[in-house]
Formats: structure tokens, sequence, C-alpha cells
């Protein structure tokens, strides 16, 4: 199959992306691109340690991810891939690899430089830029937690900010 | 200085609190620091900046199931002990969220809590009083909240940094992935019997065999269809009272 | 039972209330041992009116209902501990006999759970300006504790107040509906609440089942039920 998910999440591998889309899409594996946790061991066992024993994890770095892509998207079984924020996902487009692809924003929660867009998207100048460069590489940009909850598109999230 | 049981004690039992300032910016970040005072308190006795700081730290944006946030207080609180740098354990809380949130989610709120409400109604429908069936289910629910919360606690105290390890494939997770089927026979059979309690103390004449034949479908579809199936449950709940009120009034 | 029989004293009224704010905190701020899930708080309900078993039975539908909404995540789900307790006692006090009143204490019971779902909202975001600013909680770490606790309480007040302003309009309008009988319309009103209890366990037990491969489970706990029932176990 493919990658069939593609999504911006702070908390990464967590609750709402293993249980809530994770068994409604029927996930079988989930590629986290982040060039931070791709080298540290530790990391990655605390945050695999919420998936079935079934469902194979890779944490890659956004160079390696570039590299890897074909492989990466044409395995065996459904995939999510995953960064935890804005930027990488931005690269990952000016790559070329999110062509003909829909792109979920998941969590982005408060900091001091950041707005509230919705109770879970909160962006500053910098992330709005790049949300705009990745829904042109791609074929959409558009929020939404869980699979149950409300689809808001890229429009408005910047009316928001604006 | 090293935390005492008294201290151990006091910030399990504040676990028990844990989401009570649950907020959108931190979400249980304060309950967590909240939690996390009494060993705080101890491991920075006399002083007051180092305490700041680390309370200033535990307070950032955290989440998780609330029974497996003792995991997290407890091992925050050995990284503050064993001077663990600050980055480090920013690092740890951001790892951290994700596993509590979903170990604890599939288990507890996935699995032993609709077994042991089921199992509760069940002995109701099977003729046991409201008291003891109540009762059956407190006692059976709570003995494994409280076992998790104290195997997440102390877990969380020996393993620190190394808490993923432990959690990796750990007999929480491989139990939710055995009690599902339960679940699922439980729910058919409970609400099976719950819908032949309905239709008695109706006292209609209602066709038995057409209504179990609707429901099973429907229950199939619904399982295929949750987000569907749930929509038309709660249309349904609505539609009951008003079609009665409406044949009352209509003579 | 009509409302002239109605009764309910100031002292029941203080203590579900009470009760009220107990079940309100349960469900999230303290101590989270699921006193606040309908099965409980509805037979509590009842047994105020001296009716438990009108109050289970409010409960057990109710929590077949709430079972589609575990809290994974960012889920909504419907703040069942000070509704079940409006339902259950509502039904109880009509006379916990009558198929009309059962419908209409459920419903209720239902669309308070989502009023009270919207009051966490609201308190969620209160909490926020209680929990801050966030240096000076952190400079004194005992006022971080105070307003911890603070927040705790006013989940409490919620879910009293939520009993306070409920519980006397649905049990009068639950008990005016006693009086309206069965009609040509009556089987098609409990065929509906049937129906739905199916379709609500339908999609409970797919967000139980680990992927779809459960449904089979479905029916072999129905085939089960149907034993119990035939074998003259119920």
């Amino acid at each position: 199959m493919t990658l069939v998910l593609f999504r911006i999440d702070e908390r990464l591998l967590h609750g709402q992306v293993i249980v809530g889309w994770g068994m409604r899409l029927g996930i079988d594996y989930y590629v986290v691109v982040d060039d931070d946790l791709a080298g540290s061991d530790w990391e990655q066992d605390i945050y695999s340690a919420g998936l079935a024993d079934r469902t194979a994890v890779d944490f890659v770095s956004v160079a390696e991810t570039v590299q890897r892509f074909s492989e990466l998207d044409s395995r065996e079984g459904r995939g999510a891939l995953l960064t935890r924020g804005t930027e990488d996902m931005r690269a990952l487009g000016e790559a070329g690899l999110l062509s003909g692809k829909r792109v979920n924003l998941g969590g982005l929660h408060a900091t001091g430089s950041r707005r509230r867009v919705l109770t879970y998207v909160h962006l500053d100048p910098g992330e709005e830029e790049d949300l705009k460069a990745i829904h042109a590489f791609s074929s959409g940009v558009t929020a939404r937690d869980l699979p149950a909850g409300r689809e808001v598109g890229l429009e408005e999230l910047v009316d928001v900010l604006e | 200085m090293k935390p005492l049981r008294s201290d151990h004690f006091a910030a399990w039992s504040r676990t028990f609190a844990v989401q009570g300032s649950w907020n959108y910016t931190t979400m249980v970040g304060t309950g967590v620091a909240y939690a996390l005072l009494p060993l705080l308190r101890r491991i920075y006795a006399g002083d007051p900046v180092r305490l700041r700081e680390s309370v200033e730290r535990s307070m950032r944006p955290f989440n998780g199931h609330p029974y497996l946030c003792a995991m997290a207080v407890a091992a925050l609180g050995r990284l503050e002990q064993d001077e663990v740098d600050p980055a480090t354990i920013d690092k740890f809380r951001l790892a951290l969220r994700g596993p509590l949130g979903t170990v604890g989610d599939r288990a507890v709120w996935g699995q032993w809590r609709p077994v042991c409400a089921l199992v509760g109604i069940m002995a109701f429908l099977l003729g046991a009083s409201p008291g003891w069936s109540v009762a059956g289910f407190l006692v059976l629910y709570n003995v494994g909240h409280i076992a998790v919360r104290a195997w997440a606690y102390i877990t969380g105290w020996q393993a620190g940094l190394e808490v993923g390890r432990l959690l990796n494939g750990a007999w929480l997770e491989r139990w939710a992935e055995k009690i599902w089927p339960l679940n699922i026979l439980l729910t058919g059979a409970v609400t099976l019997l719950l819908a032949a309690a309905v239709v008695e103390q109706a006292a209609l004449s209602l066709a038995p065999a057409a209504l179990l034949g609707i429901g099973v479908v429907g229950a199939l579809l619904a399982f295929r269809f949750p987000r569907q199936g749930g929509r038309l449950a709660t249309v349904l709940l609505v539609i009951a009272p008003l079609l009665w009120l409406v044949g009352g009034l209509v003579g | 039972m009509s409302w002239s029989e109605l009764s309910l004293g100031p002292g029941t009224w203080l203590l579900a209330v009470l009760g009220g704010g107990l079940l309100g905190m349960d469900a999230v701020s303290w101590p989270q041992v699921m006193v606040s899930r309908p099965l409980v708080s509805a037979t509590v309900g009842g047994w105020l009116m001296g009716n438990p078993v009108a109050g289970m039975l409010v409960g057990a539908v109710l929590e077949v209902y709430a079972l589609r909404h575990p809290p994974f995540g960012a889920a909504k789900y419907p703040d069942t501990g000070p509704a079940g307790l409006v339902a259950g006692a509502s039904y109880a006090a009509s006379g916990g006999a009558a198929m009309g009143a059962l419908l209409l204490s459920v419903a209720l019971g239902w669309a308070l759970g989502w009023i009270g779902a919207v009051t966490v909202h609201v308190r969620r975001r209160l909490n926020e300006r209680i929990m801050s600013p966030a240096g000076e909680l952190a400079a004194d770490p005992g006022l971080l504790e105070q307003r911890h606790r603070v927040a705790i309480w006013l989940d409490g007040l919620r879910g009293a107040i939520l009993v306070a302003a409920f519980l006397v309009p649905s049990m009068l309008v639950v008990t005016l509906v006693v009086g309206t009988g069965p009609s040509s319309l009556g089987r098609y009103a409990v065929a509906s609440l049937v129906l739905g209890l199916a379709a609500s366990a339908g999609a409970a037990g797919r967000s139980s089942a680990f992927g779809v491969r459960g449904w089979p489970l479905i029916l072999v706990g129905a085939g089960l039920g149907l034993l119990l029932i035939l074998g003259g176990l119920t």
C-alpha cells in the first residue's frame, strides 16, 4: 500500500494518533520524521511504547526520509508519516514528497509565541508561512484532531490569524 | 535530600487529583506539578531557587491517562533527584505523554471500565439488587484502578529515564489485547438482556423475533460504521419519548 | 402518580445537589473512582427517591449509550454523573413503572449529559485563568496548590449547579408524562429505544475492538443473552 496519513502533531505517537486515527485507518506502520529522535534510543523506546506489538515504527531524519521515501511509501500495509512541527513537513514538501498528498494538522499546543487558532492548534507567524507553503506543495492542509472531529480548512485557520 | 516514604505516599495520593486543573494550555501539566510537590519540597529542601525552577519545569504542558500520570510524576521526581539536566527532563516529558495516553486509554477506558460496568449491569439484569450490582462494579473496577496507579508510580520511580523499556510490552498493554473479546461479548449479551427487560416493562405487543433480527443487523451495521451508528442511536433515543408523547396526545 | 403526589423534601433535594457535586467532580478532577458512571449515578438518584431499581434501569440504558464515548484523546463525551442522578431520580420519583417516563428520563439524562459536557469545556477555559500566571505559581508552590484545589472545588460546584438547576424541572416533566398511557405509537417508541441500544452497542463494540475483526463476538454475546433469557435465568 502506501502512506495514507501525513500529520503534523508535536506529540507524535500518542493516543489520538494511535487509537483515534490508527485504528480507524488500519495503520500498520508509522514513519516518525525527527532529526533529534532519529539518534536517541531511550526516547525512541518511550515513543514506541504505546504501539501494539504488530505495528512497526521507523524513526528517521528529514534527510533520510528524502533519501528513502519511495521505499517508505510503498511498503506492505498502510502507513502514517508524522512530524513534530510544520518546519519538517515543509522540508518534505520542498523535496517534492507531498505531491498529491493531503496533510493533516493535528496538534500544536500553546507556547509564549503562538496564538490560539483552535483548541488544539496554536501557531506563530513562521508556522503560518510554513502551512501556506505545505498547502502549495501538497493537495491541501486541513486541521482535524480526530477522525470524528470537524475538518478545518487552511483558509479558516489563516482567517483566524489575520 | 531523598524523599521519604511519606513523601512518596503524599505524591501518589495526589495523583488521584492530577486532572483537577486540566486546561487547554498546559493540560494536565499543573496537576503533575501539584502531585510532584511533596517530592520536590524534599529534594530541594533549603534551596528555594532550584525548587522554583523545578516547579516551573513541572508545570509545562503534559498529557496522559490520569492513572498512568502516576508514572510520570514518579519518574520526573526521580530525574529531579538524580539531577538530570533540565533539557533531558523536557525531552523526557515530551516523549512520555504519548504512550501514557495510549496505553492507559486502551487498557483502562477502552477495556477495563466497560468490562466492569457490563458485569455490574449483567448482575442487575440477572437478579442481583442494585446495591450489590453497583458495589460489585465499584469494587471490581477500583481494585484494577488502584493496582494500575500503584504499579505506575513504583515503576516510574524505579526506572526513571528508562521507563520506556518497561512500558514496551508491559502487562497492561498485553492484558488489554487479551480482554477485548470479553468486552465485546459482554456488550452483546448485556444489550440483549437490557432490551428484553425494557420490552418486558413496556408490556406491549411487540414482535420480539422481528425486533431481535432488526436489532442484530443494526448492531452489526453500527459496528461496521460506528460514526453513523452512533448518530442513529442518538436519534432513536430522542425519537422514542416523542413518539410516545405524540401517540398519547393524538390518542 | 401525578404532580400532586410528587414529593421532594428540602433535605433530599440538598442531598441530591451535594451528590451532584461529588459525582461531577469524580469524572475528571477527583478521585476518578467512577461513581460518575451512569450505572452508579442513576442508581443513587433512584435511591434518593426511594426506588434504586428504577434508577438502575435508567442507569443501565445510559451506560450502554455512554460506552461508545470513551474519553480517548480529545474525544467529546457526556458528563454522566449529575445527568445520571437527575435521570434516575426523575424516573424513580414518577413511580418507576411507566414506560413513557422511562423513555423520557433516559432521553433527558442523555441531553443533560451533553449540557454537562459544555460546562466541562467552560470549566477548562476557566482553569486556564485560575492556573496563571505560571511564573507566579512556580514562585509560590503554596499558591499553586491552593489554586489547584480551587479548580477541583469549582468542578464540584459545577456538578451541584447542574443538579440544582435540572432536578426539579426534570422530575416534573417526567411525572407529567406518566399520565400519558400507551397508544398505537407506543410500541414503535419502545422499538426505537431498543434499536437505539443495539446501534449504540455496535458502535461501542467497535471502539473496544482492536480492528474490525471482533464483529462476530457481538453475535455470540447476543446469543448468550438469548440463552440466559430462554433458560429463565433473568
